[in-house]
């Protein structure tokens, strides 16, 4: 009786094959990597865990709907510790272990450590909250989403316009970014007839008396760093009993700010996403605070636009670190989160614009 | 081969896919109907899109007219107007104007800008359309404003402006002539954004054209409040093109005024509206289209809005239905075969038995009993059978008691159609018949048997006889060839010896001839020798002679050599050299002189050694003769005896071909006896034969008759 037994399993394995061939398709193997190096530690963490938190929903969102050409992205994300030694550390790895497609990379300081290495490897590097003109300046293979730091002035000194102030001061981290913001709004201010007294630190510090002291008798004072410096040096201010009115760089758009008590009454330029009646970012801020529980920073949304931005970019494109460079290279126009963005050909900065604004009672409010 | 359980599970499976066929068919039927609804419904959503953005431009057509029919501006461009009244060349100043502006755009702000950007009207026109939508939206919906006069010159500005001259513009001159309408989406490259111009005229108080307000508002923030409030699904893409493909906006990247006309999502687009499904950025989409519709009095923009949705997006509960179609089938797959398998079990199983019992009945085994359950079709079937085993073991059991003798048995004919039994019956009436039959043949053949054996038995004993007589005159014959062999190989010898002797005789006639032939040759050599030897002796003599005239000649030469030393003698010291030479002359004649004697003294043996060989030669010559008489008469006496031994090895020759001929005969003699000898010996043994078939005949004859005599009747 070997036959029917063999007859059986024949039509068992029919079956089974017939079965296996109506399955749904789970998609093609194929992934995109991308390196990201932020500030998961260190002075900007809370910056670089909002952006990564954005870039991995983007990359959730995409990845549901059969990701960029059939293939999936596979983020490869490695913590600066907002530090420009362990920037290029984590950057060497990633290249030497991963060799992703390109990278991103959060805040000036690492932006411009890591651009000659992306010019030397010829992969693209995109800054995310990467203000410093010196990061795109001479480098091939290097672009930015974000605005540049001269992006601040119209708004600034449209706020400093309106307050009518004469004399301003400066405090400002004595690095990349923090000197260039200086820099640009000292002689903006000048070139409105106004006064500037400026009074630097170093990224290290945290007891900005000696800064604070210097610029208590100014009108108004303006603080040109990021992060925790950014935080501490505006409480101290109020600590000091300054009267005048305090500006911040756009690095204080986070919502983290807006509740802090130091910051109420702070001015500052920020991108058009905390206006509620703004509604193209409201629907991905709604599935960002679903998904992590907090509000959708300007961080967060940067990282996630710009997953959205080059994944369009990148349809029906090959994959290739030079494709990637190519479709940047073209020039493109966008409407994001941020508003519309364009890009001319052989520009390399994807710039949002900003508009004036002021936090009061726990949120932002657009002047 | 097909078992009948491989059938009918067969039979099962394919039913269960013709219903799994017409599921997936009904799926794919509901998928293409939700399809056909979601396109449908896509395209209403593409027009309310259009709708939207046609009501927002023409809302700002609306508010604008409202706009410049207020007294203010009325006022403002009147006064304008009474100016540009007054001047003689109000052309010429307006393009004096246009270049200021135009400087000042790329430098430093002229005062007569800054007198227009910054009046009165240029400050509450800011508030009301520049800084209110700002404040509100966080972003510039109004990109510029510009107020002309009638002239077309620019009395109110907002906005970032390097023309003050406006008369020239297709846009400006539409408006004066057929009233507030919109140009084409443009990219306005102060801002770096796309923008729609707005053109609303002003009029005065009789209504007639006084001015226009000129307004670029943003194009992105009018398509995407349009895009935004109907956005139905996660993956909806929208695209705006004008009519002959050129992209305006995108909800992904994309490149302002890029030819998207050789793009798949308006390749496809065939009238005002529809939708189709087409591969996008590598993901089967729906796209749904539709054309600008208008609004309310506005024509509306010349676009084309096309929305597209990821097919697995828009079909997802098509596919989820899908799935678990494919579920279920694959359940229904796996059920149906156990169900398939039971049920056929069930059949196969009964049948299977039925089979084997039939096999052993084929083999003759009437003795298998099957089981026999239930009431269906297939027990029924089981007890038939049964039945009919039962009949067939009693047909073997009539069959055994024939074949044990019994043919009084009776054949039981079931029914008038049993022609088994009907066949039987006749095969017992036919055996009792034959049977009588043979048992009287066998009563005849037993006698005709035994009266065959007893002739046989005579003649087995005849044929012994006569094979021994046989053997006896063989072997006589046997040794009377012995004997001629013997003759003829003697006679053999004799002939062989003659031959050879004949062979003899005539080697030595042909040497005697030879001899003959040698002897004539060495007499003709001695007559040669003869000759030669006499001619020499001849020439001896004529040497002889030549050797006495040398020697004369020696003589005189040594005569005149003793003269020759005299008179050289007589010379002195001049004649030495010539006395020399005389001695020399008389040395040579000394020395020839003694030569001639030497060849006349071996002249003299030369002769005498002549004469000698003349009479040896001679003496040879007679020798010869003889000889060659004497081989003549040794020719004639060889010549006689070699006949004689030929005529005697011929005579031995004609003996030994009879004697051979003799022998065949008795050869042929021999072979013929043992011919008769092998013949007279097989013979006996078929007589032996014979006798022993007829004795076999005989006891079969005998047999036959007591087996016959064992059926009963």
């Amino acid at each position: 009786m070997q036959k029917p037994v063999k007859s059986r399993l024949i039509v068992f394995f029919v079956i089974a094959a017939c079965i296996a061939m109506c399955a749904p398709e789970v998609g093609n193997a194929d992934t995109i990597r991308i390196g990201a190096i932020l500030s998961l530690t260190g002075n900007a963490a809370e910056y670089g865990l909002n952006m990564r938190d954005g870039i991995l929903l983007a990359v959730e969102e995409i990845n549901k709907h059969g990701g960029v050409n059939a293939s999936r992205i596979d983020m490869v994300i490695e913590d600066s510790k907002s530090d420009p030694k362990a920037a290029i550390e984590a950057f060497n790895r990633i290249e030497l272990t991963r060799h992703p497609l390109f990278y991103l990379s959060l805040l000036s300081g690492v932006g411009v450590a890591l651009a000659p290495l992306a010019d030397e490897k010829k992969v693209v590097l995109v800054g995310l909250a990467t203000a410093a003109l010196a990061f795109t300046r001479g480098h091939e293979m290097v672009y930015r989403y974000y605005p540049l730091a001269q992006s601040d002035m119209p708004p600034l000194l449209r706020i400093l316009r309106d307050l009518k102030v004469k004399k301003l001061g400066i405090i400002y981290s004595n690095e990349e970014y923090g000197i260039e913001e200086q820099k640009l709004l000292s002689k903006a201010f000048e070139d409105i007839g106004g006064t500037v007294l400026v009074q630097s630190f170093e990224m290290s510090t945290t007891d900005f008396h000696q800064q604070v002291n210097a610029v208590i008798g100014q009108g108004a004072v303006y603080v040109a760093c990021v992060g925790a410096n950014l935080r501490n040096a505006i409480h101290q201010l109020r600590e000091a009993g300054y009267g005048g009115q305090i500006l911040m760089t756009v690095a204080g758009a986070d919502p983290a700010f807006f509740v802090a008590p130091e910051m109420q009454g702070v001015f500052l330029a920020s991108p058009i996403i905390y206006n509620p009646s703004y509604l193209y970012a409201r629907e991905a801020g709604e599935k960002f605070t679903a998904r992590f529980q907090r509000p959708f920073s300007m961080f967060a949304a940067n990282g996630y636009d710009f997953l959205k931005l080059i994944s369009g970019l990148l349809e029906d494109r090959p994959m290739t670190r030079q494709s990637v460079r190519d479709v940047l290279a073209a020039g493109f126009e966008y409407s994001g989160i941020f508003g519309h963005v364009r890009v001319r050909p052989g520009e390399h900065e994807m710039a949002f614009p900003l508009f004036p604004t002021r936090i009061l009672n726990g949120a932002l409010t657009y002047l | 081969m097909k078992t009948l359980g491989m059938k009918l599970i067969g039979g099962f499976l394919l039913l269960l896919l013709m219903i799994v066929a017409v599921a997936f068919y009904s799926s794919f039927a509901s998928q293409k109907s939700l399809q056909d609804s979601i396109g449908q419904s896509s395209v209403f959503v593409a027009n309310e899109m259009l709708v939207n953005m046609n009501m927002a431009i023409y809302d700002w057509i609306d508010r604008l007219e409202q706009r410049g029919g207020t007294q203010v501006v009325r006022m403002k461009v009147e006064e304008s107007n009474r100016e540009f009244d007054a001047m003689e060349a109000p052309s010429v100043y307006m393009d004096r104007m246009d270049k200021v502006w135009t400087a000042s755009a790329k430098g430093e702000l002229s005062p007569s800008v800054l007198k227009v950007t910054g009046s009165e009207l240029s400050q509450e026109l800011r508030s009301q359309f520049l800084t209110h939508f700002e404040t509100k939206l966080g972003a510039q919906i109004v990109d510029k404003f510009i107020l002309t006069n009638r002239y077309g010159a620019t009395v109110a500005a907002l906005g970032a402006s390097a023309q003050y001259r406006f008369d020239g513009g297709a846009l400006w001159r539409k408006a004066k002539e057929s009233g507030s309408c919109a140009g084409d989406v443009e990219l306005d490259e102060e801002s770096g954004q796309p923008v729609i111009p707005l053109a609303v005229p002003v009029t005065d108080a009789q209504g007639s054209f006084s001015g226009m307000i000129l307004v670029w508002i943003s194009a992105d923030s009018i398509i995407r409040n349009a895009v935004i409030t109907y956005k139905k699904y996660e993956t909806t893409q929208v695209r705006l093109t004008t009519i002959d493909g050129k992209l305006i906006y995108a909800t992904k990247a994309y490149r302002f005024m890029e030819d998207a006309s050789t793009k798949a999502y308006f390749r496809n687009i065939k009238g005002d509206s529809g939708s189709f499904v087409s591969v996008d950025g590598g993901r089967a989409t729906l796209f749904s289209y539709a054309r600008s519709p208008g609004y309310l009095g506005f024509a509306g923009m010349p676009w084309i809005l096309v929305v597209g949705n990821d097919v697995s997006d828009v079909l997802a509960p098509s596919f989820a239905l899908r799935n678990n179609i494919i579920l279920a089938s694959g359940f229904l797959f796996v059920l149906g075969i156990i169900v398939a398998l039971l049920i056929s079990r069930s059949i196969t199983r009964p049948v299977a038995a039925l089979q084997k019992a039939a096999a052993e009945i084929t083999r003759g085994n009437l003795s298998r009993v099957i089981e026999v359950r239930g009431r269906d079709e297939l027990a029924m079937l089981a007890r038939s059978f049964l039945e009919m085993q039962t009949a067939l073991l009693g047909i073997a059991a009539f069959a055994e008691r024939i074949a044990s003798g019994d043919l009084t048995v009776q054949a039981v004919k079931r029914s008038e159609e049993d022609s088994l039994g009907i066949s039987l019956e006749h095969m017992l009436e036919n055996l009792r018949r034959q049977t009588r039959e043979i048992q009287d043949g066998a009563g005849v053949l037993a006698a005709a048997a035994s009266e065959i054996f007893t002739s046989t038995s005579q003649f087995a004993s005849n044929s012994s006889e006569t094979a021994a007589a046989v053997s006896q005159t063989t072997t006589t014959i046997e040794e009377v060839k012995q004997t001629a062999h013997l003759s003829n190989e003697k006679a053999k010898q004799m002939a062989d010896r003659a031959r050879r002797t004949e062979e003899i005789a005539q080697a030595g006639r042909v040497s005697v001839q030879e001899t003959t032939q040698v002897i004539g040759r060495i007499q003709e050599q001695m007559d040669t020798i003869g000759e030669s030897i006499t001619r020499l002796s001849g020439q001896s003599a004529s040497i002889g002679e030549i050797t006495m005239t040398v020697s004369g000649l020696a003589d005189q030469s040594n005569l005149l050599a003793v003269n020759a030393a005299i008179e050289a003698a007589k010379a002195g010291e001049q004649g030495r050299g010539f006395g020399v030479v005389a001695q020399e002359i008389k040395s040579l004649a000394e020395q020839s002189k003694r030569a001639t004697a030497q060849v006349r003294s071996i002249l003299a043996e030369i002769q005498k050694a002549t004469s000698g060989a003349v009479m040896a030669t001679e003496q040879g010559t007679r020798a010869v003769e003889q000889g060659m008489k004497q081989a003549g008469e040794a020719k004639d006496s060889i010549e006689s005896l070699a006949e004689t031994v030929a005529e005697a090895a011929r005579g031995a020759a004609q003996i030994a071909a009879s004697s051979e001929q003799q022998l065949v005969g008795m050869d042929q003699v021999a072979m013929a006896m043992e011919s008769i000898k092998v013949a007279s010996v097989q013979g006996v043994e078929g007589t032996r034969q014979l006798e022993l078939g007829a004795q076999n005949l005989h006891g079969v004859g005998q047999k036959m008759k007591q087996l016959v005599e064992l059926y009963r009747m």
